[in-house]
């Protein structure tokens, strides 16, 4: 009897919302809304070359979440090729939440409070906004966590689902 | 400074092939962040080591 295992959809779910929130964070954040840049609070924008030196930092910032959005598909892949991996929708979005839940309540403990490099919304009332991303966070990882639960729950129905190997693998 | 004048120095500033901009641009590659400013990159760091956790724990719990 074939055994199911988590663990690859888990993580390429964990990567790709890690990934996928980051994305947000840089988009909506950064460019659309223009309320912060990676290193807005130490080299304020002020100038056209404080303003190039943060667009500099929020592309390699960009390229670290492209970094982890990337390894997470070549899990997927790798979860969408294996035989054992249950194909559970619960569990995948469930892992998806988690880990933009991570993103958030890491890099705003680390980025906003520990490092003070930028905060989410500037001014009067940031630790408000901060302290209410890091939240944000917390309670997609607790929204994920019972998703997945959910999907492990799921796993009698789930496992008579585990597909054969494909010709040739 | 004139809106016209203000435009004008702002494209020097901007423009990859003017000298002002190209020496923006140096500037921009000369300034030196902060020390520890690569620990702003640690979530991520820390998000790649807990997705290879989840994957081990994962096989090993089936």
């Amino acid at each position: 009897m074939k055994t199911a295992h988590h663990g690859a959809i888990l993580s390429s779910g964990l990567l790709l919302g890690a990934g996928l929130g980051g994305f947000v964070d840089g988009i909506v954040l950064h460019q659309i809304l223009q309320w912060h840049n990676l290193l807005s609070s130490v080299h304020p924008p002020v100038d056209l070359v404080s303003m190039k030196f943060n667009m500099l930092w929020d592309g390699i910032f960009h390229a670290f979440t492209w970094t982890l959005t990337v390894l997470g598909l070549a899990r997927l892949w790798a979860a969408g090729k294996s035989a054992d991996v249950p194909w559970c929708t619960r569990t995948f979005v469930g892992s998806l939440f988690v880990g933009w839940g991570l993103f958030n309540a890491l890099e705003g403990t680390i980025d906003h409070q520990i490092l003070g490099i930028h905060h989410v919304h500037p001014g009067e009332g940031e630790l408000v906004w901060d302290l209410g991303f890091i939240a944000s966070g917390l309670v997609m990882i607790g929204g994920g966590w019972l998703a997945i639960r959910a999907g492990r729950i799921e796993l009698p129905v789930e496992r008579a689902r585990l597909r054969a190997p494909r010709y040739g693998e | 400074m004139s809106e016209k004048a203000l435009a004008l120095d702002f494209h020097a500033l901007a423009c990859p092939r003017c000298e002002a901009g190209i020496e923006a641009r140096q500037q921009v590659l000369e300034q030196k962040p902060l020390e520890n400013l690569w620990a702003a990159l640690l979530p991520f760091v820390l998000i790649g080591v807990a997705s290879l956790l989840v994957e081990r724990v994962g096989k090993g719990r089936s």
